[in-house]
């Protein structure tokens, strides 16, 4: 323990002694250490923490599938509310279910009208979940079996925000959509829910849904067709997730069976709730860009390791004669190794501290680039004891990795050659084929795949954001808001849409106004249709497609191109024939060779057709580059939507006119909440959070990476001219011009970066292989940036080492020749 | 020449280096023993092999040939710990560079070697203490080796070396990088370890301080071609009954 003291305080002294190397090495595993806390404490938020409720391992997600609409969140389907009273009471091996459905709900209390993010859940959900009331009470049973209880309550932060923390709001009433509600019980400041990307406000029993939901919610609510409620369950004792999904399947095989025209194909899956607390199919996207990332600071850590090394190997030469003097003296190798290795370690200790707090502002930075779906996300994004675990473990590795072969190589000294002065060493340090040189040629090639991958993903990005989202990109302005929570009835609701429509057109700037159910790249309600002379057998469900209400203007207003027929009209009302327009998704799909305008589909459920008048460009309905999905365009006059997004076409600036526009809506009703407003530039640019996340995090890290492959190259080069001095003196003294001295450390330089590029380019050819499902509309071995990329790494490696063979061209013969 | 059992033995050392397709015969057939309490001064031309003799001596090197007994035990084939363990406890170096570690302080460096024996602290420092009062430097134990000039940081070379109080000091010219009252000041802090009755073998080319030790021995291309005492040692062998030739 006393050697132990006192190698970390000579270590520390040591290191203190030269600030020149200290701080090169400090500032390389800062940046390479910090990037990977970064990351992983991103990682640990989305991925590995765990929800605060009790015995999370019991909880399971119950998900809907749908043998006939699958891939992506469609695998991980929620359940109809009968098929879910049908799981809880028939199932023998769970302890408890409860179902939960997420509802906008507009808060009118305690300030400014706000739209409220809004839980409906069983009666059992707290208990279930073991989670009690910070003050008051949670649900009881008899308030989760009739429309009778509106009771609520408040997530920790709504009562923070809202009510100041106030312990009397605890049975007092609010307003939530139109509905008064008692306050029953304020929730733990540590429990959001069960989805860890969403922050409830407030919880209200699934009892109030019909009272309180509103629009296709509202009308599909009891429907067993309509996939609405999320499920959790808790596995009772002995009973593996498995053994639980083999008994609900052969439920749902019973339910489909006694209803073949809701259920048909319809199944369900279990997934442990520790890894559903993301939607699955969202969480696969997380750990692939977390591999992704992971992947890419690993390569970043491994140039700043490399560099380190190399750093310590010219210390370690310098140290020579002191390490050959304590074996002298009597250390053992192993002695000396460790001694060394306490350095090191100590290094990367220290590294991994400064680490921690590039990691702190990293990590807001990493969140900033978040997706438009989880802006107001609010994940907790600590530093807790499983990141310190993890900056730990790696720093020691990291420790070792970069500090154990120049200790083991300092350690085997030439001991009667060091002790009399007369060390090959150096010579052997200077040639091309020494392990500095494969250190450098290392970082090199690391640094290039990462600049290979960064220019991959920028030229993803460039063709991203070229990409026609099939709207108006520029001049256009949107805000929603819902009436229908507000207490508006179908009459009030329409009377309310066209008075905003007449108050908006008439501001100076308009250019076109209308409404419609969806916003743009918010997806929307999907539908299963059926074409008319292909009706399925009977009983059986169709296709699912994005339905979208829009009044006449909607086209116009949106900057959507008609492709065929005609767009809708103030005809198209209720009573008249029912009309749809279709995208050409849509047509492609349903009609493929055949004009569709003029034929007739059928929703499920609906015992009438629709005619399609008209076909319209594809747009984007979630992210850009996304393959054209099918759409129907309904006339809002003959499907009242409550809920709408206001798309106005300005005729300046958007987010000029947003004030006025919002105060034209405020002036018809000032107590009901608008939210999701935004110019389309906006949602354009969060629509390129991935690729914009790729190309800047890979850009960032590879230039790092190319830093401090420079470094190193740099001072290799300085260490060999340092070196060499005598034997430039020598080459000069017998008639070699400066220029031929230049030519010679500039060539050893380039050799070092050309070895390097080509292991690069090989290196990058199979890694970009596994980023090839990130990249739009550039191939993973893109010839321009396999091009480009090493030809920008020679140039940067040309400036490194450029000063050492100049350095190197003013070496005095006189003095050179004296030089030992 | 002595009936007692001498601290170490030399019989028939060869060392033999290589380098590329050349064999150079540094030592060849070398026989020599040092009796405990002897002084012994090795001589010889540059290039002579007196350091890689020194070298094997100290366990820094291994014959290529040939035995090595130290204080009795064979020590030619150990392995590299043991070798550094009885490096450590039974031999003490003083180099012509000094050696001593720039970034630790005279204390320390003096300290080193006590502290690779798993020494308790206290015992190092009273061992410390002695061994730099011995050499005059007590006064300078908190400075720098860079502080100190070369007949000082000699003296903390040698201090270092008699700390461990090693059944031999071997010193490699060490005065080679002093001058004159430097060099004369360590050789006279020789003579004085050597008359408290340490065992001292040094290489040195100056034939004032071989002149010094009880006997020189002259190496001439790895061989000893010499061997003689000094007259005061002459003396005292003929006083117990020994025949000089």
């Amino acid at each position: 323990m006393e050697s132990l003291r006192r190698d970390l305080g000579y270590a520390l002294r040591s290191l203190l002694k030269h600030p020149g190397f200290t701080a090169v090495a400090l500032l390389s595993l800062a940046l390479g250490i910090g990037a990977n806390a970064t990351i992983f404490s991103v990682v640990n938020a989305l991925l590995l923490s765990s929800l605060p409720v009790a015995d999370p391992e019991r909880l399971v997600a119950v998900y809907g599938t749908d043998a006939k609409n699958q891939g992506g969140f469609l695998n991980y389907m929620p359940v109809s509310q009968p098929n879910f009273d049908d799981y809880r009471e028939q199932n023998d091996v769970m302890a408890g279910m409860f179902a939960f459905q997420f509802a906008p709900l507009n808060l009118a209390a305690g300030g400014e009208p706000e739209q409220s993010t809004g839980l409906l859940v069983s009666g059992n959900y707290f208990d279930l979940l073991g989670v009690r009331a910070i003050h008051g009470r949670t649900f009881l049973p008899e308030e989760d079996r009739a429309p009778t209880h509106p009771v609520a309550v408040l997530g920790y932060g709504l009562w923070q925000r809202r009510f100041g923390g106030d312990e009397a709001i605890v049975g007092r009433e609010i307003r939530l959509n139109d509905l008064q509600f008692t306050v029953i019980g304020i929730a733990p400041e540590n429990f959001r829910g069960t989805n860890l990307l969403a922050t409830v406000d407030v919880w209200v029993p699934l009892s109030m849904g019909e009272r309180v939901t509103t629009g296709f919610l509202r009308d599909y609510f009891r429907d067993r067709r309509a996939m609405t409620m999320n499920v959790i369950g808790r596995l009772k004792d002995g009973v593996a997730v498995e053994q639980a999904e083999a008994s609900l399947k052969t439920i749902a095989s019973r339910l489909e069976a006694a209803y073949p025209r809701d259920n048909e194909k319809r199944s369900v899956q279990l997934i442990p709730l520790q890894q559903a607390s993301i939607n699955p199919a969202l969480r696969r996207i997380f750990v692939n860009s977390g591999r992704l990332l992971m992947g890419v600071v690993a390569l970043v850590l491994l140039v700043a390791c490399a560099n380190v090394a190399n750093l310590l190997l010219a210390r370690a030469a310098a140290r020579r004669k002191e390490i050959a003097v304590r074996l002298a003296l009597g250390a053992t190798r192993a002695r000396l190794v460790r001694q060394l290795l306490t350095e090191s370690l100590l290094l990367a200790l220290l590294g991994a501290g400064l680490g921690l707090f590039i990691a702190v502002w990293g990590r807001e930075l990493l969140w900033a680039f978040r997706p438009p779906f989880l802006q107001n996300a609010e994940l907790q994004i600590g530093i807790d004891w499983r990141v310190l675990g993890f900056v730990v473990l790696m720093s020691a590795a990291t420790g070792l990795l970069f500090g154990l072969v120049p200790a083991l190589r300092a350690s085997r000294s030439d001991l009667v050659a060091e002790l009399k002065d007369k060390s090959s060493q150096a010579n052997q340090d200077a040639r091309w084929w020494s392990l500095r040189n494969a250190l450098v040629v290392a970082q090199v090639a690391l640094s290039l795949i990462g600049l290979v991958g960064a220019g991959l993903f920028a030229q993803s990005l460039i063709r991203t954001q070229q990409i026609d989202p099939g709207f108006e990109s520029d001049r256009l302005l949107v805000m929603s808001f819902n009436p229908g929570a507000g207490g508006y009835d179908e009459a009030r609701g329409r009377e309310f849409q066209r008075r905003v429509l007449a108050e908006v057109h008439a501001l100076p700037g308009v250019g076109a106004a209308a409404l419609a159910s969806n916003a743009p790249f918010g997806g929307g309600f999907q539908r299963s249709i059926t074409v008319e002379g292909r009706e399925p057998p009977a009983g059986g469900r169709g296709i699912l497609t994005t339905v979208n209400d829009v009044t006449p203007g909607y086209f116009d207003a949106a900057g959507i191109k008609l492709r065929r027929g005609r767009g809708f009209n103030a005809f198209d009302r209720e009573g008249a024939p029912h009309v749809a327009i279709i995208n050409e998704a849509a047509a492609r799909r349903f009609w493929p060779d055949e004009d569709p305008v003029g034929k007739r589909y059928q929703f499920f459920g609906e015992d009438f057709h629709h005619e399609v008048v008209g076909v319209a460009a594809d747009t984007v309905q979630f992210t850009l580059g996304e393959d054209p999905q099918p759409q129907i365009y309904l006339p809002l006059e003959q499907h009242y939507s409550p809920e709408l997004t206001l798309h106005v076409q300005t005729t300046g600036a958007p987010d000029a006119l947003m004030p006025q526009v919002r105060r034209a809506v405020q002036s018809l009703d000032s107590n009901l909440p608008i939210f999701g407003a935004a110019s389309i530039g906006q949602l354009l640019d969060q629509a390129l959070w991935a690729p914009r996340m790729g190309a800047g995090m890979l850009g960032l890290f590879a230039l790092l990476a190319l830093a401090l492959a420079c470094i190193g190259l740099y001072g290799v080069l300085s260490y060999n001219v340092a070196q060499r001095t005598q034997e430039i003196g020598v080459r000069m003294a017998l008639g070699a011009s400066s220029r031929t001295i230049f030519a010679m450390v500039l060539s050893q330089g380039l050799t070092l970066v050309g070895v390097g590029a080509a292991l690069g380019i090989l290196g990058g050819l199979a890694a970009t292989q596994l980023v090839a499902g990130f990249l739009f509309g550039v191939s993973a071995a893109d010839p321009l940036t396999f091009i480009i990329t090493p030809l920008v790494l020679g140039l940067v490696g040309l400036a490194a080492a450029w000063l050492p063979a100049r350095r190197a061209t003013r070496v005095d013969p006189l003095v050179a020749l004296r030089y030992e | 020449m002595s009936g007692s059992e001498p601290l170490l033995r030399l019989d028939g050392v060869t060392k033999v280096f290589y380098t590329d397709e050349v064999e150079t015969h540094a030592l060849a057939g070398i026989h020599l023993e040092v009796q405990p309490g002897e002084y012994v001064a090795i001589a010889g031309p540059s290039g002579c092999g007196k350091s890689t003799l020194l070298s094997i001596l100290g366990l820094l090197d291994s014959p290529s040939e040939g035995a090595y007994h130290l204080n009795g035990r064979p020590v030619e084939k150990l392995t590299a710990s043991e070798r550094a363990r009885i490096r450590n406890r039974e031999i003490g170096f003083i180099f012509q560079s000094f050696n001593l570690i720039g970034d630790l302080t005279v204390f320390e460096n003096v300290e080193l070697p006590l502290t690779y024996r798993g020494m308790k602290a206290s015992e190092r420092r009273e061992r410390v203490h002695a061994a730099l009062e011995k050499v005059g430097m007590a006064h300078r134990a908190k400075h720098l080796p860079s502080q100190l000039s070369g007949g000082q940081q000699q003296r903390v070379a040698v201090a270092r070396a008699v700390a461990g109080q090693p059944a031999i000091l071997l010193a490699d010219e060490p005065t080679g990088n002093l001058d004159s009252t430097n060099g004369e000041a360590v050789m006279e802090l020789l003579r004085e370890l050597h008359r408290e009755g340490a065992t001292i073998c040094m290489v040195t080319h100056d034939p004032r301080f071989a002149r010094h030790a009880d006997r020189s021995i002259h190496l001439f291309d790895g061989r000893i071609v010499e061997e003689d005492h000094s007259p005061k040692a002459e003396k005292e062998l003929e006083e117990s009954g020994f025949e000089m030739n």
